[in-house]
């Protein structure tokens, strides 16, 4: 494996996006969550706003136009999201057991937001109970599980790029 | 204007446009942008890299489970070809009679015939899971929105947006309210209608639009009517599992399992009309 923490970090999210694209890991009905969005919300703790952001748009934008079922509703949430994650990560100390509640806590946040717009539009009419029960606290779950999986791949990584971002600042 | 400030201002704004878009985009529009076209075949060929080897290797492994289950299948198999061969003497017969009275009345209409296409699933997403499929066929094979979308089941979907090598599939759940789907039962006294709604919590299709006194019995089987247009009739649908009057009390609903409610689909079917007709001039 590389030692380098960006072409790691790379790798890994074209791969993630790549298995969510095609539905492999879900087509089992019993694991049902999107790694990619996970993979944005750790990054976008350790990341600063502006890459944040970018990373939040490009991957809410892939998702909207490949799958969605108008521009935007993705591509504005993440966008939005992450680069308030990254604004607020520096608040907080980013141990396990922030990073990974915080990342189950966010799909959930998305699948809210998702529905408040198609009961908004009246696109579904899903009982509240069944939603809860099955988007909101599946995806927390769910979205837990893999984010502790996610963890102990990413976080390394990325600590080592932060520390290389801090050299080099000190360094100018 | 602070930092706070001017991110709030975006944030509305960014609200007002999202809405905008939900609200003025048509859905379902069929067309694509270039842009969109271009990120659409990319991701295309990204999710076939993954999904080719990986069904591969699901194929191989389900035919070796299979394999134990071989002679308990031969058997059964064998006591139902002795029904089918009947049931295909019985189909020939009536397809030639079906030749020989449409000849006698000159009847032209081949809107029954239609061609299959076999297309292969290589993107699906977790958040749109219900809703979209997207094949590894597109407008050079010659398909194009508002095709018909099923298994060896049943009807799942329609053809929603094509680029040139990947096309999207809406699901029958998550219809816009001009794909609607033209049905109708099989039994002797045929009851029309159309799907236009879907029951996500029991995985049920709903078919409206029914005059009150339809006579509509459960297990009928579902098929579609043709009436829309660009559906060839007869592609199965489901079964009738609950009938219950409309809100308006003027109509009465019907709630349809269906035959393949597409929760594990690898490879689907494209149906084409043989005679011609396109839809040419339809929106989907």
């Amino acid at each position: 494996m590389s030692h380098n923490p960006r072409l790691k970090l790379t790798v890994l999210f074209i791969v993630l996006l790549m298995v969510d694209g095609t539905g492999l890991v879900n087509s089992s009905e019993l694991f049902h969550v999107r790694l990619s969005t996970l993979f944005v919300v750790i990054a976008a703790l350790f990341l600063r706003p502006f890459p944040a952001l970018l990373l939040g748009f490009g991957t809410g934008l892939f998702f909207d136009i490949v799958f969605g079922r108008f521009i935007g509703l993705e591509t504005f949430f993440w966008t939005f999201y992450v680069s308030f994650l990254s604004e607020a990560a520096r608040f907080f100390y980013r141990s396990v057991f922030f990073i990974v509640p915080l990342a189950g806590l966010s799909l959930a946040l998305f699948d809210l937001y998702a529905d408040g717009l198609y009961r908004l539009f009246r696109w579904t009419d899903t009982s509240y109970v069944f939603f809860l029960r099955h988007a909101v606290l599946m995806d927390a779950v769910f979205g837990m599980i893999a984010a502790l999986i996610l963890y102990a791949v990413m976080v390394p990584a990325l600590r080592a790029l932060m520390q290389e971002r801090d050299i080099t600042h000190e360094e100018a | 204007m602070n930092w706070f400030s001017r991110r709030m201002l975006a944030l509305l704004a960014g609200l007002v446009l999202i809405t905008a878009s939900a609200a003025l985009v048509p859905y379902g529009r069929g067309f694509l942008t270039l842009p969109e076209r271009v990120v659409k075949d990319t991701a295309g060929f990204a999710e076939q890299l993954v999904s080719k080897p990986f069904y591969i290797v699901r194929n191989w492994w389900q035919g070796l489970v299979d394999l134990r289950n071989t002679y308990e299948e031969n058997q059964k198999l064998k006591m139902a070809l002795d029904t089918l061969i009947r049931i295909k003497a019985e189909y020939d017969l009536l397809q030639q009679e079906n030749e020989t009275l449409r000849g006698l009345l000159n009847f032209q209409s081949r809107a029954h015939d239609y061609t299959l296409y076999p297309a292969e699933v290589i993107g699906r997403d977790v958040s749109t899971w219900d809703e979209v499929l997207v094949l590894n066929r597109g407008a050079k094979d010659g398909l194009a929105p508002g095709l018909a979308v099923m298994t060896d089941k049943g009807l799942i979907g329609i053809i929603d947006a094509v680029s040139t090598f990947t096309s999207n599939v809406r699901l029958l759940g998550n219809l816009s309210t001009r794909q609607h789907i033209a049905v109708m039962t099989t039994a002797q006294k045929k009851a029309y209608g159309v799907i236009e709604g879907y029951d996500s919590e029991n995985g049920l299709l709903v078919m409206g639009k029914m005059p009150l006194d339809t006579d509509v019995h459960l297990g009928e089987t579902v098929v579609t009517s043709g009436l829309g247009g660009l559906l060839p009739p007869g592609l199965p649908v489901g079964s009738i599992e609950k009938v219950r009057p409309g809100r308006d009390m003027l109509t009465r609903n019907a709630w349809i399992r269906p035959f393949d409610s597409a929760q594990d689909v690898s490879a689907v079917f494209v149906v084409k009309r043989s005679d011609g007709y396109t839809g040419e001039g339809l929106q989907p």
